[in-house]
């Protein structure tokens, strides 16, 4: 194999938004642009996020081929997906947020852009209780299975009590 | 040996004897099983390693635990663990020993509020040893070990 | 003469054969298990189970404060635990614009590549277990011992610290450490020589290493991989040169890269490494700056609203942090990346169609600590 060399390059994220404007307006996304701290955020409405990841990963001007996480964050009235992404031949990295209905929320995969999105989505799906349209292997990852709710929403509290554990008599 | 055991109710020449070799022998020779959770792991490894040696007390590892008489708990249990350590302890023979290492085995540690974390594993199989510490030092470790020797010197075959 | 009750072979129903490699078994990388399709000595399919340590720690980091989660951090990727207690401080200093000062900056390079090769050595014992060899693993130990001496009268701890603080470090470094690690730079050369005629240069092993395991650098990059495990695909990618923090930009260092993509050439790609963090130490102790420690930082760490994500070069890839922040005094998400998480899902996809045994030496080269990946 060859070796590819991937130096210093300067953040620019005027660039960024001014390769990226056009080609979303050619396919139909409306996106909002802003800034934090030199950081490059981007939001998107939630039917439009496979469109928008496959745009974003087959061109070969913005070549955002790697998924660095996937994760959702719960204000109360509403859910927030947040996808993060990066290209390695121009050093850019973007934060993708897309809103997503409080009580019942539903959200397509992009497993077959990112193979690397599939256990993310699955810790997210069981987490937080999102309906993932559309991936392969849905089970559960992490926990035990038998919480009550989903532990990363705001109405499960936890407190630093003492709580009794009984063994299981026969081992499944 | 079987027709011993269960015979006398009051400490005599036979049971003395028989109990001083039967302990010192146990006592100098314990089995453990390679059986590392967390990071108490890596201190347990590195006690056993060739720096601080386990070997010269007569401890060797198996990987089996039909073959062990003791079990070192190193590491968070967690409530989808805790049944296969019930398991694992279940399937070793008598007389099995337990030592409990760190402090998210004594009392779930600093994880104590988690919703997923078994607060202690003495809820889950029973502990003769506790040694704290977050690690706890090798050397604290060994001091655990020969508490260990002890408990097993204090054994006997009298029924009460 | 068989003509009635005649059954041809082809006729029988057949399935593969199921194997369970349960939680608890004899190696080195934590409670782990999988279910393997096999066919006769080959695999068709891995399916692996993780959440035997998860401890739910994203969830106890809504009821801390800043200060009270640090320790918690170190428990994450336990062999390299203060290189997650630096992209930690990183993303809060990060927040309320803070910026550590010089001296503290060539303390914490100091700390971070003293725990990379600490971490490597673990690394190397690791994966003379997979192949069947047992001293490698006490090799590595012994050597470690000498480190984790620096470490005690650095910071306090063999395994974890907490001495990496919001603003710069705990507490100044004693001189004794320049003495310790001139002592340990004379002779700790001589002993890497000796394992690599004994191990890297063995026969045996280049058969068991060499052309298995194959990746690709388009499949790496789709799959999320990064650390070692890109290097030794020929991608020369690492986080110190392509975003510097804490000062990386003033030292002179290399970074190794494989051309074949194989198991040996990462293990090749691991043991440079240490030969390139030896070099940065030193640099760093000859040109210690000196002045304060710590930044000045109010009593009450309360950081203003928003939201930042810091990653840094861990010792098995890449860490970082992601944080919410509302204006109040415990963190209202965090979210943390670990590249172990990445590497295992990663294990259906490499291991699939080999030996049994080549599928265990393909887990081992990549590295994977059980902590960083229930998290």
């Amino acid at each position: 194999m060859e070796i590819i060399n991937y130096g210093y390059k300067k953040i620019n994220n005027r660039d960024v938004i001014e390769t990226i404007r056009p080609k979303a307006e050619e396919t139909g996304v409306a996106v909002k642009f802003s800034e934090f701290k030199d950081q490059l955020f981007c939001g998107i409405d939630a039917a439009d996020i496979k469109k928008f990841c496959s745009l974003l990963n087959s061109d070969p001007a913005l070549s955002f081929e790697y998924i660095k996480f996937l994760t959702a964050v719960d204000y109360v009235e509403y859910i927030e997906m947040v996808y993060c992404l990066y290209s390695f031949k121009n050093n850019w990295s973007i934060i993708i947020k897309a809103k997503l209905d409080g009580q019942e929320p539903v959200v397509d995969s992009i497993t077959s852009i990112y193979r690397g999105a599939d256990w993310h989505e699955r810790e997210m799906a069981e987490m937080f209780g999102i309906d993932i349209k559309g991936h392969p292997n849905l089970k559960n990852l992490l926990l035990a299975g038998d919480e009550d709710g989903f532990p990363l929403r705001k109405n499960f509290e936890i407190k630093w009590e003492e709580r009794e554990y009984v063994p299981p008599e026969k081992f499944e | 040996m079987g027709f011993l055991e269960g015979r006398y109710t009051k400490p005599n020449l036979i049971t003395v004897s028989y109990d001083k070799l039967m302990n010192s022998a146990r006592s100098r020779s314990f089995w453990y099983l390679t059986f590392g959770v967390a990071c108490c792991a890596i201190e347990f490894m590195a006690a056993a390693a060739s720096h601080y040696d386990f070997e010269r007390y007569g401890m060797f590892f198996r990987a089996s635990p039909r073959q062990v008489d003791m079990i070192i708990i190193s590491g968070t249990i967690t409530r989808k663990y805790a049944p296969v350590v019930k398991r694992l302890y279940e399937q070793m023979a008598e007389p099995k020993y337990v030592v409990a290492m760190g402090s998210c085995a004594i009392t779930g540690g600093p994880f104590y509020d988690s919703y997923s974390v078994v607060q202690g594993v003495d809820n889950v199989i029973p502990v003769d040893v506790y040694v704290q510490g977050c690690p706890p030092r090798p050397e604290a470790l060994f001091k655990g070990l020969l508490e260990l020797k002890n408990v097993v010197k204090g054994q006997t075959i009298v029924v009460k | 003469m068989y003509e009635e009750n005649e059954i041809l072979l082809d006729d029988l129903p057949k399935d593969y054969m199921e194997v369970n490699f349960g939680p608890h078994h004899p190696s080195t990388h934590g409670v782990f298990r999988f279910i393997a399709k096999i066919d006769g000595e080959r695999i068709i399919d891995i399916d692996p189970v993780i959440g035997y340590l998860h401890r739910g720690i994203e969830k106890i980091a809504e009821n801390r404060t800043y200060m009270q989660f640090k320790p918690l951090v170190d428990r994450l990727d336990y062999t390299g635990a203060l290189n997650n207690e630096l992209c930690y401080c990183l993303a809060v200093e990060k927040l309320m614009d803070i910026e550590a000062p010089p001296r503290a900056q060539a303390i914490r390079v100091i700390c971070a590549e003293l725990n990379r090769i600490a971490a490597h050595l673990i690394f190397f014992g690791a994966m003379g277990l997979e192949t069947g060899a047992f001293t490698p693993l006490l090799f590595g130990f012994l050597d470690r011992e000498t480190i984790l001496n620096i470490f005690e009268i650095m910071a306090g701890g063999r395994l974890t610290f907490n001495y990496i603080t919001i603003g710069g470090v705990r507490e100044d470094i004693p001189p004794a450490v320049r003495t310790y690690f001139d002592k340990f730079k004379k002779e700790f050369p001589v002993k890497l020589k000796r394992y690599e005629e004994l191990i890297t240069g063995n026969e045996i092993f280049i058969k068991r290493l060499k052309n298995v395991g194959i990746l690709k650098k388009e499949d790496l990059f789709n799959w999320g991989a990064s650390g070692p495990v890109l290097r030794g695909s020929g991608v020369k990618f690492d986080i110190r040169k392509v975003e510097p923090y804490s000062g990386y930009e003033k030292y002179d260092f290399d970074i190794p890269v494989g051309t074949n993509g194989d198991v040996y050439d990462r293990y090749l790609v691991r043991m440079e490494e240490i030969k390139q963090s030896m070099r940065i130490v030193a640099q760093a102790l000859d040109n210690l700056p000196s002045g304060d420690f710590t930044a000045k930082v109010p009593r009450v760490i309360k950081p203003p609203e928003g939201e930042v994500y810091v990653r840094n070069e861990g010792t098995k890839g890449e860490v970082g942090f992601y944080i919410v922040s509302k204006g109040d005094k415990n963190p209202y998400r965090l979210k943390i990346r670990t590249p172990s998480f990445s590497h295992i899902n990663m294990l259906n996809f490499a291991a699939s169609g080999n030996y049994i045994a080549d599928a265990i030496v393909i887990l081992g080269s990549f590295d994977t600590v059980m902590g960083s990946c229930d998290r």
